[in-house]
C-alpha cells in the first residue's frame, strides 16, 4: 500500500513537471537577444540529458529502495552499476556540457568589441539606473564624484568639452534593434547588477570599475531591467525600463532629444 | 599514514600512564603545533595574495618606507630565536643551568621586540604615516599587527617556560621548551617573510 | 595541556562536568543543544520571512533583508557546526578507541568560543541586524551605516561573530585530525575507520585550510569599516550625499577571498553529513558499504576541487572571463567524486533487506535531495547558463536542497541513530516517520518551487515582487512556498516533542540497539567517563560486517576476531586477516 502510494505522487509530479515544461508554462520569458538564442538552446539541451539523468537516478534510486528483499548473506547476483560505463557517462556529461557551455559563453565574451556598435553608459546607484547617450560627438564628457548634485547625478564635469551634448536619462534605456550595442556599467556606490531576463543578460556592475558589455536585441518591445545583487534596502525596487526600438524610430527620438 | 602503534601496547591512553602513552601525547601535541603553523601560513597565505591582489588593480602604488627601527627589531627577533635555540640545545645535553639564563634572555629578547615593533609604529604614526594613508602603509600596519599577536603568543609561553624553569630547578621543560622552540622560530621566520614583502 | 586527561578522573563539581567539560561527550551535547537553540531562532525568522514574503506584507524592506541576513548566518553556523563539532565531537573519540580528543581544554575552549560566536551574532539581531546577506559583499558592508539600516554596529558585531567561528572552528579542526591521526586503537588502521570518522577528519583538514583564509578576509574588512582603510573599498563613491574618502580598493577581493573559504566551507558541511549517511545506511540495509576505498578517495577528491572552483560563484562578477570558463570546467568535474558517493548508496541499497527505521528514511531522504542538488548543480556550473540563474532563487533553490536540507536530514539521521548512546534512551519511530514525510515533502514542495523561480528570473533577497511586472507569475508560487514552509516548520515541533520528550520519558536503550558493528556500540549506557572503563578493545576489522556468510548473527562487532569483508569492493569473499 504505501508502495503503491510512493509511485503514484512519483509519477503524478514527473508527470506534471513534464507537461508543464511541455506546455511552456514554466519556461523563461521570451528571449529577445542574439546570444540569448544559443543559451535558450544550451538550457534544451540540458534538460533533456540532466532530466533524463534526474529521472533515471531518482527511479533506479527508488526500486533499489522499494524492491529491497535480497537474500540474506548473498550479494545479489545482478548489480545495478557497471563503474566503467559510469566513468565513461561522467566524462561524457562533462565533456558534452563545458563544449556546448563554454561556446555559449564564448559567443557572449569572446568577441572583438564591434566598431559600429551604439555606445550607452549606465550609471548605477542606490536605487536608480543613470543612462547616457554620447550626444552627436560621438564622445562621453569626464566625470568625478565631487561633481555630484541632484541636477548633475552622474558628476559630469561642468567644464568637459565633449560633456556638453550628453544626454543624461532616468530608469529608461532606449536602443535600436538589430543593432549591437555596448553598454559601459559603472556604479556610484556600492555593487549592483544589471539584470534583463528578456536579453538572458546580467553583469555585476562594480564600483571602481567600468565593465562593458554587448548584446543584440532582436525584438522590439519594452522590457524590464532588475538590480539582482543586493544593493541595500531599496534593491526590490530598483527598476528600468529597457525599449528596444525600429531603428529609424530610434534614430528620430534621438535627435529630438538631443535638441 | 600514521604507522601502527607499538604492539604489545594495551590500547592507547590507558589510564596508568606509561612510557608509551606519554609518548603518544608528546607526539599529538607536536602534530598540534605543526598544524597549527599550517593554518598560520594559510592566513598569511591569503594576505599575500591580498597583497598582490590590491597591489595588482592600482595605477599608483606609493610605499612607506620602513620604520627606522625594522633592521634592529627583525636583528632582536631572530636573535631571541638563536638564543632560545642555544637553550633548547644546552638542556637537551645536559646544561640546563645555563639553558635556564639562555631560556630568560630569549624570552626578554622576544618581549623587547614586541616593544620595539610599538615604537616603530609610534616613529611611523609620527612621520604622519598611519593606518589609512595608503595601501602600502595599511597591509604594513595590518600584518605587523596580526604579526605582533602570535609573537606576543609565542612571549607569553617563553615568560611562562622560563618562570617555570627558575622556580621549579629540578624539572626541566624538554618538551615544552621543544614545542616553543619550533613556534618561536616559525615566528622569526614569519616576519623575515614579511619584510620582505612589504620592504623588498 | 594534554597531559591532563591521561590522569584525568571524573570531576565532581556541577560545574567541571557540565558546563565548562573537557568531557568529549558533554562538549558534544553541549553543541548540539547550542544549535539546536540556534536553528529554533533561525527557522522562527524564516516563519516571519515567509509569512510577509507569500502571504501577507507586513515587514519593512530592511527589516526583511536583516531577517533574511540572520536567518542565513544562523542556519550557516547550525549546518557548519552541528554534523561534525556535535556528533564528531561525542562519537569521534568513541569509534576510534580513545579516551578523550586530543587536547581536552582545547576542545572545551572551542565550544565556548563557537557559543560566544553564536550570541554575538544573535545580539546583532537586537542592536539591528545587517542588510548585506550572509555574504557581506563590500561595498555595501564596509562603509558602514551610511549605506543602510543595520551596517553600522550589526554589522560589525556580525563580523566578530565570524572572526569568533573562525577561531573556534580551527581549535575544532586540530582536535579531530590529531585525534584521528594519533589515538587511534590497537588494530584501527586508516582503512579500517569507520566511513564517518573520514568525514570528520576530511572537515577539519578543508577547515585548518579555508577558515583562516575567512580570517584574513574578516580582519581586512573590519579594518577598512574601522579603520577607513581601502582594501574592499574602490574611489570615490558617493554615498548619503558626500564622496567617502576611501581610494582604491576592489570588490572583487573580498569575493575571492570569501569563496575560496566559501566554497570548501559547503564540503565541511556536506561532506561528514554525506559519511554520517554512509555510516548509517549500511547499518539499516545490513549490507557492507560497496566501495570503500573509492569512497576514501574521492574524499580527497573533494577537498582537492574544494580548492579551486571558487570561481564558479563569481562568473557574472566583472572577473575575467578566461577564469570564468576555466572555472566552470573545474566544476563540472565535482560530479566525480560526487557520483562515486551516489553509486556507493545505490550499490550498498541494492537488494539489501531494508529496515525502514527513522534513521534510515533520513538517510534515503538524504541521498534523494543529495541526487535532486546535485543534478541541479550541473546547471549552474555551466558559466553561460549561469548568466541567467546567478543570483536568482534558482541558487537559493539549490543551496537550500543540499547545503540546508540535505545537511539537516544527516542531523536528523544521526540524532535518532545516536541518541540511545548520548542519552540512553530511544527516540519515538512513529513521530520520527511522520516528521520524516512531512518535512521531505515540504523540502521538495518549497526548493523545487524556488527552481520554477529562477527560470523566470526571479532575483533573491527581493523584499517584496509588486515592482516587476515580470515576476508576477511569481507571486502564487510564493502563496504556495510560504503555505507550505509554515506547514513544514510547524512539523519540526514534532521532531523538538519528540527529542525532548523521549529525553526524559523514552524507552530505555539497549546498549547496542541497531545491531550496530562499530566501538561505541560495545559501550555501556551511559557511557562511562573515560569510555572504556579496563583496557581499550584491539580492533580486528571494518565497521561493515554485515551478513557475512556462516555467521550466527548477521552483524560483526569491530572488536570480534574472525574473517572478514575488510577492504573489498562488495563482492569477494571473507578473509582472515592479522590485526
Amino acid at each position: 500500500m504505501r508502495r503503491a502510494v510512493a509511485w503514484l505522487v512519483f509519477w503524478l509530479v514527473a508527470a506534471g513537471v513534464v507537461a508543464a515544461f511541455y506546455k511552456r508554462v514554466l519556461w523563461f520569458p521570451p528571449a529577445v537577444s542574439e546570444h540569448g538564442l544559443s543559451m535558450d538552446s544550451q538550457f534544451s539541451v540540458s534538460f533533456l540529458v540532466i532530466g533524463t539523468l534526474f529521472v533515471a537516478a531518482q527511479a533506479l534510486f527508488g526500486y533499489a529502495v522499494l524492491r529491497g528483499r535480497g537474500k540474506s548473506g548473498q550479494p545479489p547476483s545482478f548489480w545495478p552499476s557497471n563503474p566503467r560505463f559510469e566513468k565513461r557517462l561522467i566524462l561524457a556529461i562533462v565533456g558534452v556540457f563545458s563544449m556546448g557551455s563554454e561556446k555559449a559563453w564564448a559567443n557572449m565574451y569572446f568577441r572583438k568589441p564591434s566598431p559600429d556598435a551604439l555606445e550607452i553608459e549606465l550609471t548605477a546607484e542606490q536605487f536608480a539606473w543613470n543612462v547616457r547617450y554620447p550626444g552627436a560627438d560621438g564622445q562621453f564628457g569626464d566625470t568625478a564624484p565631487k561633481f555630484i548634485t541632484r541636477a548633475n547625478p552622474i558628476g559630469l564635469n561642468p567644464s568637459s568639452r565633449s560633456g556638453g551634448d550628453d544626454l543624461v536619462l532616468l530608469n529608461e534605456v532606449r536602443v535600436p534593434a538589430q543593432r549591437r550595442v555596448r553598454l559601459t556599467l559603472r556604479s556610484k556606490d556600492v555593487l549592483h547588477s544589471f539584470w534583463v531576463p528578456n536579453l538572458r543578460l546580467k553583469q555585476d556592475i562594480v564600483p571602481g570599475l567600468a565593465i562593458q558589455v554587448e548584446f543584440l536585441a532582436t525584438k522590439t518591445g519594452q522590457f524590464e531591467i532588475a538590480c539582482a545583487e543586493l544593493c541595500g534596502l531599496g534593491h526590490f525596487r530598483m527598476k528600468g525600463t529597457l525599449i528596444v526600438m525600429e531603428a529609424q524610430e530610434f534614430d528620430q527620438w534621438l535627435e529630438e532629444e538631443s535638441e | 599514514m600514521i604507522a601502527q602503534p607499538p604492539a604489545g601496547h594495551p590500547g592507547l591512553l590507558h589510564p596508568t600512564p606509561s612510557r608509551g602513552v606519554e609518548h603518544l601525547l608528546r607526539r599529538s601535541d607536536v602534530l598540534g603545533l605543526w598544524l597549527t603553523l599550517a593554518g598560520i601560513s594559510m592566513m598569511f597565505a591569503a594576505f599575500t595574495s591580498a597583497y598582490v591582489f590590491r597591489h595588482g588593480v592600482s595605477a599608483a602604488w606609493p610605499v612607506i618606507p620602513p620604520p627606522k627601527l625594522t633592521a634592529f627589531n627583525t636583528f632582536l627577533l631572530l636573535l631571541s630565536s638563536a638564543v632560545l635555540e642555544g637553550a633548547r640545545r644546552l638542556a637537551n645535553s645536559g646544561r640546563t643551568r645555563a639553558g635556564r639564563g639562555l631560556l630568560a634572555l630569549a624570552a626578554l629578547l622576544g618581549f623587547a621586540f614586541l616593544a620595539g615593533q610599538c615604537i616603530a609604529w609610534r616613529q611611523l604614526a609620527r612621520q604622519g604615516i598611519t593606518l589609512d594613508t595608503n595601501p602600502h602603509s595599511s597591509f604594513f600596519y595590518m600584518l605587523s599587527g596580526v604579526h605582533g599577536v602570535h609573537a606576543a603568543g609565542g612571549v607569553s609561553a617563553l615568560l611562562w617556560l622560563s618562570g617555570r624553569a627558575c622556580l621549579r630547578k629540578a624539572e626541566w621543560p624538554f618538551h615544552a621548551v621543544g614545542l616553543a622552540a619550533v613556534y618561536w622560530h616559525f615566528v622569526g621566520a614569519l616576519w623575515v617573510y614579511l619584510v620582505v614583502l612589504l620592504f623588498l | 595541556m594534554s597531559e591532563t586527561h591521561a590522569e584525568h578522573e571524573a570531576p565532581r563539581s556541577f560545574i567541571r562536568r557540565y558546563i565548562f567539560s573537557m568531557d568529549h561527550k558533554v562538549i558534544g551535547i553541549q553543541y548540539l543543544l547550542a544549535m539546536l537553540l540556534l536553528a529554533v531562532v533561525g527557522l522562527a525568522l524564516t516563519v516571519v520571512m515567509r509569512w510577509h514574503l507569500g502571504i501577507r506584507t507586513v515587514l519593512r524592506p530592511e527589516t526583511y533583508l536583516s531577517l533574511m541576513t540572520m536567518h542565513a548566518s544562523l542556519m550557516f553556523v547550525v549546518v557548519t557546526v552541528t554534523p561534525t563539532s556535535a556528533f564528531g565531537n561525542y562519537f569521534l573519540p568513541l569509534q576510534v578507541g580513545a579516551r578523550d580528543m586530543a587536547f581536552p581544554f582545547l576542545n572545551m575552549l572551542s565550544f565556548w568560543v563557537a557559543l560566544a560566536a553564536g550570541l554575538v551574532l544573535l545580539s546583532s539581531l537586537i542592536v539591528g541586524a545587517p542588510i548585506s546577506g550572509w555574504t557581506a559583499y563590500p561595498p555595501l558592508s564596509a562603509v558602514g551605516g551610511v549605506a543602510g539600516p543595520g551596517l553600522g554596529l550589526g554589522q560589525t558585531l556580525w563580523l566578530v561573530a565570524v572572526a569568533l567561528l573562525c577561531v573556534s572552528s580551527m581549535m575544532g579542526a586540530l582536535n579531530f585530525i590529531a585525534t584521528t591521526l594519533n589515538l587511534r586503537t590497537r588494530g584501527m588502521s586508516m582503512m579500517r575507520l569507520p566511513v564517518s570518522v573520514w568525514g570528520w577528519l576530511t572537515a577539519a583538514v578543508t577547515g585548518l585550510l579555508v577558515f583562516p583564509v575567512l580570517s584574513a578576509g574578516g580582519i581586512m574588512l573590519l579594518l577598512d569599516r574601522l579603520g577607513k582603510t581601502s582594501f574592499f573599498v574602490p574611489s570615490g563613491l558617493y554615498l548619503g550625499g558626500e564622496v567617502l574618502p576611501h581610494q582604491g580598493g576592489s570588490p572583487l577581493l573580498w569575493q575571492h577571498l570569501f569563496w575560496f573559504f566559501g566554497h570548501p566551507e559547503v564540503y565541511i558541511v556536506i561532506v561528514p553529513s554525506m559519511c554520517m549517511v554512509t555510516h548509517i545506511m549500511a547499518n539499516f540495509a545490513r549490507r557492507p558499504i560497496f566501495g570503500y576505498r573509492y569512497l576514501v578517495l574521492s574524499l580527497f577528491g573533494f577537498v582537492t576541487l574544494g580548492g579551486v572552483v571558487w570561481g564558479h560563484h563569481m562568473f557574472v562578477s566583472g572577473m575575467s572571463p578566461y577564469s570564468g570558463l576555466a572555472f566552470s570546467i573545474l566544476t563540472l568535474f565535482v560530479s566525480i567524486p560526487a557520483a562515486i558517493f551516489a553509486i556507493s548508496w545505490l550499490m550498498t541499497l541494492w537488494g539489501a533487506r531494508i529496515q525502514f527505521r527513522p534513521p534510515m528514511l533520513y538517510c534515503l531522504g538524504f541521498v534523494s535531495l543529495f541526487i535532486s542538488g546535485g543534478v541541479g548543480g550541473l546547471f549552474n556550473a555551466q558559466s553561460s547558463l549561469d548568466i541567467y540563474l546567478h543570483d536568482t532563487y534558482w541558487v537559493v533553490g539549490h543551496l537550500h536542497l543540499l547545503f540546508a536540507m540535505a545537511a539537516i536530514f544527516s542531523v536528523f539521521a544521526a540524532i535518532h541513530f545516536w541518541f540511545p548512546k548520548m542519552f540512553g534512551r530511544m527516540m519515538n519511530d512513529t513521530l520520527g516517520t511522520i516528521h520524516f514525510w512531512f518535512t521531505l515533502v515540504g523540502a521538495y514542495i518549497i526548493f523545487l518551487t524556488m527552481h520554477y523561480m529562477g527560470f523566470l528570473g526571479h532575483p533573491r533577497r527581493y523584499a517584496e515582487i509588486s515592482q516587476f511586472d515580470f515576476l508576477k507569475p511569481a507571486a502564487s508560487a510564493h502563496t504556495l512556498i510560504s503555505v507550505v514552509a509554515l506547514i513544514t516548520a510547524g512539523a519540526q515541533i514534532l521532531f523538538l516533542f519528540n527529542f525532548f520528550w523521549s529525553l526524559f520519558a523514552g524507552r530505555k536503550a539497549a546498549t547496542n540497539p541497531w545491531n550496530s558493528t562499530s566501538l561505541e556500540w560495545t559501550l555501556p549506557n551511559p557511557v562511562p567517563f573515560s569510555n572504556f572503563e579496563r583496557d581499550i578493545p584491539v580492533v580486528h576489522r571494518w565497521a561493515y560486517d554485515f551478513e557475512l556468510p556462516g555467521g550466527a548473527q548477521d552483524y560483526e562487532m569491530q572488536t570480534a576476531p574472525g574473517p572478514s569483508m575488510d577492504g573489498q569492493t562488495g563482492k569477494g569473499v571473507p578473509t582472515e586477516k592479522s590485526t
